[in-house]
């Protein structure tokens, strides 16, 4: 019975989602687009960044994208039924537990973070001035990788869903959210900062560190990157922990 | 109203508490409450506003924990198997949780897809449902698109889309203006003439009187009362009541009206003097004459059978909107 209320919940949040598909692309793809129209088109041919750039921070805009596309999947709604709507109540009344409703929840989170990676790749791919070298020789690495992202990015969001209030939504993106994306080794490879030394070790707190290094690993081998074991390491020790403390933040908030 | 057979028990609460924080801050909800409900009966839960009624709902539908006692529904522990607990009974909520991102249909489709219950079968449901609570115009629209009371009757028709055994109503008509809730009292009438196990609260007396076989009166988590209506109303002392409101209440007014005939019980606040007689018109006149003096102060005085309204002053000393 949990099996076929797990699949029509999951069935419920896929027909909910196809619908809101436009504005799910615009929400995921203006930023990066524009990102990569100024950093790897515009900046390059006024000579102002290497060309290499592009093909070091297609990977890491990949990761980017996909950690906030899943994250903000799950998060925001949830932020809202807990604060006002309470319609995760009716939720609860259905013929489930609450820990296979919130792996429902990481399902369909990560459903869509592999949705806005795939959506950003041609963007980076043609938007781009000069030619970016991409090598698709490494699919278990790929695969493997973006399962990690899609699944960090959903259980992030599902903490972050749990925890966070309506009004805080934007010390969330202030405090939270642009550490992430600053420090996350997204515009610039991780080797590259063994010229700051301190720093390239305070970022492997960032688990976008291993998101961007992963893709950097799958999909341009050619750019030093970090080794496999660190990224399935911080991959793995990110998903445990999102997951984990995820789940228990979701079914604390829902118990009384 | 006809009455069930209360021999078949569906509910068993005994000894429930509930606490919420912890001291020096707790609240007791629930305080020791002790309950039995009847296969097809329509329980009511009177109380005012913080009395512990959505809290024995909620611990009945899984959603609540109780800190101690025990609960049983249908057989199930709902601590224990809330899974198999959730597939049997249906709640109607104090406040509104239909899907928003759905339209009216699609709330009832999706909620029988939940449940499991097969494709052919969830459409004839949702469609005769619907047609049933009056909804069929507004099937294709988003929620809030609809009136409260259009969504409180898609919040039934919801409610039966798997069947349940037992339906819990929180308040099913709070806020509503009088045609949707004759519509809604219609309704569930029809749902006891089905036999189905409702327990409903309320703080409307009126609510209480119309629907319930039996009604338990629950004020600071405690049942301070528990059967029909009408035996309920035989608690009072004397069968009427006589209710007079004075601009300036005269200080000795109760001596005063000490020999009146029949009279039960009196009471006073600072306003209003409440007389619990055995027949109303018969106390009327001797009453006026002892206030013959005050007349100028009278705003009003009010006769009437009593309601249980005034079982729930006489047991608990305060108004039910207080």
């Amino acid at each position: 019975m949990s099996w076929r209320t797990f699949l029509a919940l999951l069935h419920r949040d896929l027909v909910v989602s196809v619908r809101d598909l436009f504005s799910f692309l615009v929400r995921t793809l203006i930023q990066p687009a524009f990102l990569v129209v100024i950093l790897g088109n515009v900046m390059p041919r006024l000579g102002l960044v290497a060309p290499d750039l592009t093909t070091i921070m297609l990977p890491g805009m990949i990761a980017l994208s996909m950690l906030f596309a899943g994250m903000q999947a799950v998060a925001m709604p949830l932020i809202i039924e807990f604060g006002y709507t309470k319609e995760i109540e009716d939720r609860l009344l259905a013929p489930i537990g609450m820990r296979t409703l919130a792996v429902e929840k990481i399902v369909m989170g990560a459903l869509q973070a592999v949705l806005a990676g795939l959506a950003i790749l041609p963007l980076g791919i043609y938007l781009t001035y000069g030619e970016v070298r991409l090598d698709y020789s490494h699919p278990l690495i790929l695969l493997s990788v973006v399962l990690g992202i899609a699944v960090v990015s959903a259980s992030f969001g599902l903490f972050l869903g749990a925890l966070i209030e309506p009004q805080k939504i934007g010390l969330m993106m202030s405090a939270i959210v642009a550490p992430i994306l600053f420090f996350g080794c997204t515009y610039y490879p991780w080797r590259g900062l063994e010229a700051v030394p301190w720093l390239q070790k305070v970022v492997l707190i960032n688990p976008l560190v291993y998101a961007s290094e992963g893709l950097r690993a799958a999909l341009t081998p050619q750019v030093p990157h970090m080794g496999l074991t660190g990224i399935y390491l911080g991959l793995g020790l990110s998903m445990l922990l999102f997951v984990v403390v995820g789940v228990h933040a979701f079914c604390r908030r829902l118990t009384i | 109203m006809t009455f069930p057979r209360l021999d078949q028990p569906v509910i068993e609460i005994r000894d429930l508490r509930k606490v919420y924080g912890r001291p020096p801050r707790a609240v007791v909800a629930l305080d020791g409450v002790n309950l039995t409900i009847y296969r097809g009966e329509v329980l009511g839960l009177l109380g005012p506003n913080g009395a512990g009624k959505t809290t024995t709902i909620g611990i009945l539908t899984t959603r609540i924990k109780p800190t101690s006692g025990s609960a049983q529904v249908a057989g199930i522990d709902p601590v224990r198997l809330p899974i198999e607990l959730k597939k049997i009974i249906a709640v109607v909520p104090q406040h509104m949780n239909l899907d928003r991102s759905l339209t009216a249909k699609e709330n009832l489709l999706f909620h029988a897809e939940y449940f499991g219950v097969a494709q052919a079968v969830r459409e004839e449901r949702a469609t005769r449902l619907l047609e049933w609570l009056h909804l069929s115009e507004r099937a294709d629209e988003k929620i809030d698109h609809l009136s409260g009371g259009m969504r409180q009757r898609l919040m039934i028709a919801r409610a039966l889309m798997h069947e349940p055994q037992i339906l819990f109503l929180d308040e099913a008509t709070l806020g509503l203006d009088p045609p949707s809730r004759l519509l809604i009292w219609e309704k569930i009438r029809a749902l006891r003439a089905q036999g189905l196990t409702i327990i409903l609260t309320t703080h409307y007396m009126e609510e209480a009187e119309e629907l319930c076989s039996r009604v338990a009166i629950i004020d600071h988590g405690r049942i301070l009362a528990l059967n029909t209506p009408d035996e309920l109303k035989r608690l009072l002392p004397g069968g009427e009541v006589i209710e007079l409101e004075f601009r300036q209440l005269p200080p000795d007014v109760l001596d005063r009206l000490q020999g009146v005939e029949g009279l039960a019980r009196a009471e006073r606040d600072a306003s209003r003097v409440r007389l619990y007689v055995g027949s109303a018109g018969k106390a009327l006149p001797r009453v006026m004459q002892v206030l013959d003096r005050d007349v100028d102060d009278l705003l009003h005085v009010h006769l009437a059978p009593a309601t249980l309204e005034d079982v729930f002053i006489y047991l608990t000393g305060r108004g039910l909107r207080e």
